[in-house]
């Protein structure tokens, strides 16, 4: 288990305030745009930078104090850092020369690791030699290398190109299923996001906006500002939406707009809503259009084809449409 | 002879004598160290027994030869072990004898050059001995009737020519000023080098400085002064000044140059010449007398004031006068021995004798050196 | 992080300043405040004072430029082009710094002299080298290291991929170095300019070999005062004014840099060309400009070190002879010398390594501490030595703690603080190469600090600590005031033997132990420079 208590971190022109946990084996991914403090925030667990005030714990261990060569954490690099003066099996071995570990054992280790992340027979290869995946699977394979207590990835898929991504993501997630080691991931793509985390936490100017497993997250999002972070959404006044579908408001004091997500919204020619397609793109296995309703433009998703132009009528199902905290102020 | 005058050691002596003399607190500078309270001793007879050790300051060249005929003489003749201590140049010699001399470390100082005597006789730092072999030295260069130092070597400072550049050598002040010798004379800056300083004083003393107090020696040539000869000094150098090459700060940077073949003259030892003729034996140098004249210098030995060894120290100013210790002195120091019947080396005797030997008084120097040598500036600028 | 600055502030101030107040105050102390300013007033009423200050200035200005012009075209190489014998150049050309100054003057004589051998092969009678030309000449050998070293350094930190950007764009070479090199290594050149001016500014050697009375530098001046007159005030009035000009220059240096900073980009590439991929043109051009800077530096320094070959007139080994019996006559080599030759060399290469390896810790525990920051007031502490002549310091040090401590660790210590402004600015440019993440991913790996520095920082830093690590050692070899001043003549060094040599009138033998230095000084550096193969060579 590792965990930040009431995490505060002030500077001149930002402020950082984080409170979560993650069990053992669990995925928890920091979720949010460049300057959210997700990176901030893996640094102050990895012990790079001081918080200002609260608690890291480490299986119930109080590790606040302790610098980070001695909170056993395996920290992967955005870039991977790999050492350009050692060799793959030297980077992998690092951790485990510091911990005194014998040459055989060394060795050992080594290659059992490049056999979990898929690159056997690397050990000699200068780090120049490999490609963008390959360091990044060195990078973790280093990282994993000394048993850390936790796994600390910061962007890792960020420098691979888009092809290779789903490999490494799959790839990724069947080595920390294996070991079971609570692991937290940082990044800004929602699809490795969803894809990878047993829970997310979405970040905004240094505080948590909403948590929760990614299908809480993408089905019922807290707020305006991760509902549209996770996905495509259509977030329209309540009123008006109860409205035109012509029901009472049950609960006049509830928040002021609604959520539904744009392959939920059900597309027919019949329904509440007259709608017409003004724009269309064809994905292979799903349509998306815009079409323009008395509700402004809605986006939805289904596997039916229709011309452009055509008159249809939309319908939102109720369970499917999520009450929202607007988030406008926050600007 | 002291020759080791780089710059930067000098310097650092210099500022390091008086930077101690000030650190030392106010007061206690040579100036007004006579106004001071006498530090007393016992009487001279009280502290002449016999006892097994002598220590010696001399500075950084002091030859070994010197050195190990002094410790053998004693370690023979008294069983005295001997601790020679050599204290970087003559200016640290002078600051660790000044800094001590309420509680002296060392019995006698060889090798401390006779400019320095006004200072050492008033901050009281030597005491006298009258050695029986003193009446062998050489009369003029008694320079102290008191007898707290007697002389231990002397020299010569005038100019050196290279007889490959130079086939017949300037003999007179006034051959010297020939257009001929244009650019061919390396001279020393009096203001930064022991030498150079000499060999203005030599000038000085040879045509005086316009004063009535120093006339010039000039006027006590055989013929008489020459009617074309300089007025004063100024006037020398002025007439000189195309004849001169440069001006280096020490003799080390002017005798590179002169050796290197920059230029045939250049100022140096009178014995310099007789150090190629042993050393290297060449006979390419040869030292310039201009009217058989040149600047005398001479090294002194002395016992320290309140001597604990104050016998030993006595057998020390004999030995250092004796003709064994006398014979060692032209080899090794590459200057004359003081007693003028010593026979010298065969290198030593190939050149012109000096006819004239000419000195300023130490007290009208110190008095009037940096009017000169202000004014020898304005001029040679 | 604030109280660790003022901490290594604290410490620095600790070492540099008593000395230097207890050399420059002590004439106050002496005569009393009043008397003292007067004599300050006296000495600054003087025409001969501000002529002196005048002509330091202008000798200074003139060597520097020319310094800088000479090593410009070489730092480019260096940094940029892998030319045959790269790593050679970059070291050899320190040996002029090395020699003893003495030494670089006669040779510059004995090549550009009026019987030197250029006036013979022209047949001419040229005496420009008895002009403010001739101290100009000696101060551009003496400087050309250290202006390379530095601006190379600059050179190196521009990231290649700036390069590519401007090929890209379809950029013309002269449009790039104009446009592109010449405002990023500006700030270098500008420090190196400021540097060899300080070095030029307080020269003494050179100005009183060449100068005569006519080019007289404050330096002079100072030493004129002691030497004359023994008067301490007026010297220390002199040490004053040179102090203040000198600290002028060190602010300036701050200003520009402070002006001119720019973070270091993340990521940064730094690629140099291989000699095999440039066109012809630029290889010749390369090849030329080091044949003539070779000749430049090293002609004079061979015409001198035949001299050891041909004592007297014909050729012949007896210099060299006299050092192998240790005689020369009936008077012992080594007995002037007052030291056996293998005590010379071990004093030499002993007192020079330990120095280099004391200054380039500092300087690393320095760099290490404000690495990727800035702090301005600290950056202008560390460069104060600078200002300070080497003769104020090291008296100032022999004064204050002769005897209390051993004199090789006060000779280690001046020698490392004087240099330290020259050796923090390269091994800052070093160390702030070094991505922090990479100490990062060593800590996360569990490593301990002192791990850390021996597996990740030492390695991937070896090139440019070790070319720090030549350059203190270089520093430390051509220092000889500290080691009279402090050492009181026991410490014997190379050029203090060739100097007691040379006051024995033996030059042919001092020039004879000048070929074992100059062997012995090339064969260190290449020795030092071999130990930066690894990580280092195979990327940079």
């Amino acid at each position: 288990m590792i965990g930040m208590e009431q995490i505060v971190r002030r500077y001149p022109d930002f402020h950082l305030e984080v409170d979560f946990a993650v069990q053992k084996g669990e995925i928890v991914t920091l979720l949010g745009h460049s300057g959210s403090g997700k990176t901030t925030t893996l640094r102050i667990l990895a012990g790079f930078e001081k918080s200002d005030t609260g608690r890291i714990l480490l299986d119930g261990e109080d590790v606040t104090a302790l610098p980070a060569q001695k909170r056993g954490l395996g920290y992967v690099f955005q870039d991977y850092t790999l050492f350009p003066h050692l060799d793959v099996g030297e980077n992998i071995a690092y951790g485990l020369r510091v911990k005194k570990v014998s040459r055989p054992e060394q060795g050992r280790r080594v290659r059992e690791l490049l056999e979990l992340v898929g690159l056997e027979g690397f050990e000699n290869r200068p780090i120049e030699t490999l490609s963008g995946g390959e360091q990044q699977r060195v990078a973790v394979a280093r990282a994993l290398a000394p048993g850390p207590r936790a796994l600390l990835l910061d962007e890792p898929f960020s420098a691979i190109d888009t092809e290779r991504r789903e490999s490494l993501r799959r790839h990724l997630l069947r080595v920390q299923r294996e070991l079971r080691i609570p692991t937290v991931f940082v990044t800004h793509s929602r699809t490795e996001a969803l894809f990878l985390s047993d829970r997310i936490l979405i970040l905004r100017e240094g505080a948590v906006e909403d948590a929760g497993t990614p299908q809480q997250l993408y089905e019922h999002p807290r707020t305006e500002y991760a509902a549209r972070f996770l996905g495509a959404a259509n977030i329209l006044p309540r009123e008006e939406v109860l409205r035109v579908l012509g029901d009472d408001p049950d609960n006049p004091a509830g928040p002021a707009l609604l959520m539904i997500r744009p392959e939920r919204v059900r597309v027919s020619r019949t329904g509440p809503i007259p709608a017409r397609i003004t724009d269309r793109a064809y994905y292979g296995a799903w349509h998306e259009y815009t079409l323009d309703t008395p509700l402004g433009p809605i986006l939805a998703v289904t596997g039916t084809h229709y011309e452009p132009g055509a008159a249809l009528s939309l319908d939102f199902p109720r369970e499917h449409l999520v009450p929202l905290v607007s988030t406008a102020h926050y600007g | 002879m002291f020759r080791y005058d780089h710059f930067r050691v000098t310097t650092v002596t210099l500022f390091t004598i008086a930077a101690a003399l000030f650190m030392s607190g106010p007061g206690n500078s040579p100036a007004s160290a006579a106004g001071r309270e006498e530090s007393t001793f016992a009487p001279i007879e009280e502290r002449r027994g016999e006892t097994d050790s002598l220590v010696i300051y001399g500075y950084d060249s002091l030859p070994g030869t010197l050195r190990r005929a002094i410790v053998a003489h004693f370690e023979e003749e008294y069983g005295v072990t001997v601790d020679l201590q050599r204290l970087g140049d003559t200016g640290a010699v002078y600051t660790q004898l000044f800094l001590e001399r309420d509680d002296p470390g060392a019995d006698v100082v060889i090798g401390l050059d006779s400019t320095f005597l006004p200072r050492l006789r008033a901050d009281r730092i030597l005491e006298p001995y009258e050695p029986s072999e003193i009446s062998l030295a050489r009369e003029e260069l008694l320079v102290d009737p008191q007898f707290l130092a007697v002389p231990f070597d002397f020299g010569y400072i005038t100019l050196n020519y290279d007889r490959e550049e130079l086939a017949s050598p300037p003999g007179t002040w006034n051959d010297l000023l020939d257009p001929s010798l244009e650019n061919s004379i390396i001279m020393l800056n009096p203001g930064t080098s022991s030498p150079g300083r000499n060999f203005l004083l030599f000038t000085i003393a040879e045509f005086g400085d316009g004063t009535d107090r120093l006339p010039g020696r000039m006027a006590t040539l055989p013929g008489g002064r020459p009617a074309d000869a300089p007025r004063d000094y100024l006037e020398f150098w002025r007439r000189l000044r195309p004849n001169v090459l440069t001006v280096t700060g020490g003799w080390s940077d002017g005798y590179g140059l002169y050796t290197q073949g920059e230029a045939p003259i250049v100022v140096s030892y009178e014995t310099s010449p007789a150090f190629h003729r042993h050393y290297e034996e060449t006979d390419r140098y040869g030292a310039i007398l201009p009217d058989g004249g040149a600047y005398l210098q001479i090294e002194i030995a002395g016992i320290v004031r309140g001597a604990e060894n104050r016998l030993n120290a006595e057998r020390l100013i004999d030995y250092i006068l004796s003709r064994e210790f006398q014979e060692l002195i032209a080899l090794s120091q590459i200057m004359y021995p003081v007693h003028p019947d010593v026979e010298l080396p065969e290198a030593f005797k190939s050149g012109p004798t000096v006819e004239r030997a000419l000195m300023l008084d130490n007290d009208l120097i110190a008095e009037n050196f940096s009017r000169w040598l202000e004014a020898w500036e304005d001029v040679m600028r | 992080m604030g109280r660790r600055h003022a901490l290594i502030a604290l410490a620095f101030l600790a070492l540099l300043v008593p000395p230097v107040v207890a050399v420059l105050g002590a004439g106050a102390l002496e005569r009393g405040l009043l008397q003292w300013v007067e004599d300050l007033l006296q000495v600054f009423s003087r025409g001969a004072t501000w002529r002196s200050a005048r002509f330091s200035l202008v000798q200074a200005a003139v060597s520097a430029i020319l310094s800088v012009a000479l090593a410009l075209p070489g730092a480019y190489y260096l940094a940029n082009l892998r030319f045959p014998g790269r790593r050679m150049a970059e070291s050899l050309t320190l040996l002029p710094f090395v020699m003893p100054s003495l030494i670089v003057i006669l040779a510059v004589i004995s090549f550009y002299g009026r019987a030197g051998v250029l006036n013979q092969l022209l047949g001419t009678d040229l005496r420009l080298v008895y002009s403010a030309a001739g101290i100009i000449l000696a101060h551009v050998i003496f400087n050309y290291a250290v202006a390379l070293r530095i601006i190379a350094g600059g050179w190196r930190q521009i990231d290649t991929r700036l390069r590519e950007v401007s090929l890209s764009l379809g950029e013309s070479g002269g449009s790039r170095l104009l446009h592109l090199h010449a405002p990023l290594i500006l700030p270098s050149i500008l420090t190196a300019l400021a540097i060899v001016f300080l070095y030029c500014f307080v020269s003494f050697g050179v100005v009183l070999v060449f100068g005569g009375v006519q080019f007289a530098t404050l330096e002079v001046r100072i030493y004129q005062e002691m030497f004359t007159s023994l008067n301490l005030s007026g010297a220390g009035a002199l040490a004053l004014l040179q102090l203040a000009m000198c600290g002028a220059v060190v602010i300036l240096i701050q200003l520009i840099s402070e002006t001119h900073r720019r973070e270091s980009v993340a990521g940064r590439r730094t690629t140099v060309r291989h000699w095999a991929s440039v066109r012809p043109r630029v290889r010749l051009a390369c090849t030329a400009y080091w044949a003539v800077v070779g000749l430049f530096l090293f002609a004079p320094l061979g015409s001198i070190v035949l001299r050891a070959f041909r004592p007297g007139a014909g050729w012949s080994l007896r210099a060299f002879q006299a050092l192998w019996t240790g005689r020369i006559g009936d008077r012992e080599v080594y007995e002037i010398i007052r030291a056996s030759f293998t005590e010379i060399l071990l004093t030499s290469l002993g007192v020079a390594l330990l120095a280099a390896v004391l200054t380039v810790s500092a300087a690393l525990a320095a760099a290490r501490a404000l690495r990727g920051r800035t702090v301005p007031w600290l950056d202008t502490i560390m460069r104060m030595p600078l200002a300070v002549s080497s003769v104020t310091f090291s008296l100032g040090m022999r004064l204050l703690w002769l005897g209390r401590f051993p004199a090789l660790t006060l000779i280690l210590l001046t020698q490392a603080v004087m240099a330290f402004p020259l050796v923090f600015g390269s091994v800052r440019q070093t160390v702030d190469a070094l991505p922090r993440r990479y100490l990062e991913a060593a800590r996360s790996l569990g490593a301990p600090p002192l791990f850390r520095i021996r597996t990740v920082e030492l390695p991937v830093l070896r090139r440019g600590l070790v070319n720090a690590f030549t350059f203190a050692f270089a520093l430390s070899l051509a220092d000889f005031t500290a080691i009279l001043t402090i050492g009181r003549g026991e410490v014997v060094t190379f050029p203090v033997a060739m100097y007691r040599l040379i006051g024995f009138q033996s030059f042919d033998v001092a020039l004879a132990l000048g070929v074992w230095y100059i062997a012995l000084v090339a064969l260190a550096f290449i020795v030092i420079d071999s130990t930066a193969t690894g990580y280092g060579r195979r990327s940079s």
